[in-house]
């Protein structure tokens, strides 16, 4: 089932973005060095309701610094994991 | 009845025969195919008429014809499974077959003059210089509505858990979330982006009946080696 889904969602969001940004042009910035803060207390879990709501709209508005907060996540892993 | 499908490997083996000329090559991809794709075609909305005339054609721009004309198979990257490719290519050669006979109507865009104007005139296109793209356009306009349909909350949850490959756990953590509700959240997203998908496309094309599968499968295929 979430495997069904995650392949669904893959294809879709993979043509979406790719004719999203074929299409607009979209630059592909690094976020501002206030964004990347935010992103890094967002993925520890200590980012306040109201600031979170701000930045999911920031990250709606640029998809692809949502990989950077993925990254966030990722780099808090056990090592070896 | 179509026999068992091919691996990738089989596709790939039989295409380079075919572009090399064997007529037995073409003979075995016309019989591994042809049931297939009838089916698709039917279920997509074509009259077994136009399923035949269509396939017949793309059959016959598979057979290798000199410089003049280069075989359809010629376009086949081998990046997606060569049946999601030819069931593309026919469902784009139908769309365009209804475009070119206006026979695509909607009540309600019927105008004052009796005259209709065609819905696929009416996506707005990629590129205009190719009549090629009024599939993908529809496919586009269609995610675009859909993914508007979802929450930006949702949305990131579905791109963090399937596209980055985040645990459940981490997203959890990261919103204060309970592991149900973050399933649940991924979950109802996914229906909303299925529902308002398939929504639009019938609203905007009736005559052409997709499910789900076959709307992801052509956005596969579209996207990974069509064109």
């Amino acid at each position: 089932m979430k495997s069904n889904m995650q392949n669904a969602f893959r294809t879709v969001a993979g043509f979406l973005d790719r004719f999203e940004v074929e299409v607009e042009g979209r630059e592909l910035r690094e976020p501002p060095r206030e964004v990347a803060n935010k992103l890094r207390d967002f993925a520890r879990g200590k980012l306040a309701q109201a600031k979170q709501a701000e930045l999911v709209a920031l990250l709606h508005e640029n998809p692809h610094w949502v990989s950077r907060l993925a990254d966030e996540v990722k780099a808090l892993r056990p090592t070896g994991a | 009845m179509s026999p068992k499908p091919p691996k990738k490997e089989e596709d790939a083996l039989l295409v380079r025969k075919c572009l090399d000329g064997e007529s037995e090559a073409l003979t075995t991809l016309r019989r591994w195919y042809n049931g297939d794709l009838v089916n698709i075609l039917l279920s997509r909305g074509a009259t077994p008429t136009e399923s035949d005339d269509l396939l017949a054609d793309l059959w016959d721009d598979c057979v290798v014809g000199g410089e003049d004309h280069p075989s359809l198979l010629e376009k086949f990257s081998g990046r997606c499974a060569l049946r999601n490719w030819l069931a593309t290519v026919a469902t784009r050669r139908w769309i365009d077959l209804r475009r070119r006979r206006g026979r695509h109507v909607e009540p309600s865009q019927v105008s004052g003059n009796g005259t209709v104007p065609d819905i696929l005139d009416t996506v707005p296109t990629l590129d205009s210089k190719s009549r090629d793209e009024a599939l993908g356009n529809l496919l586009l306009e269609s995610l675009r509505m859909a993914f508007r349909s979802c929450t930006p909350q949702s949305l990131l949850l579905l791109r963090l858990v399937y596209l980055h490959g985040l645990t459940q756990r981490e997203v959890c953590r990261m919103l204060g979330w309970t592991e149900a509700r973050v399933s649940r959240t991924l979950s109802g997203a996914m229906q909303e982006i299925e529902r308002t998908t398939l929504r639009y496309l019938a609203r905007r094309d009736p005559l052409l009946k997709l499910t789900w599968a076959d709307f992801v499968e052509l956005c596969e295929a579209h996207q990974t080696g069509f064109l």
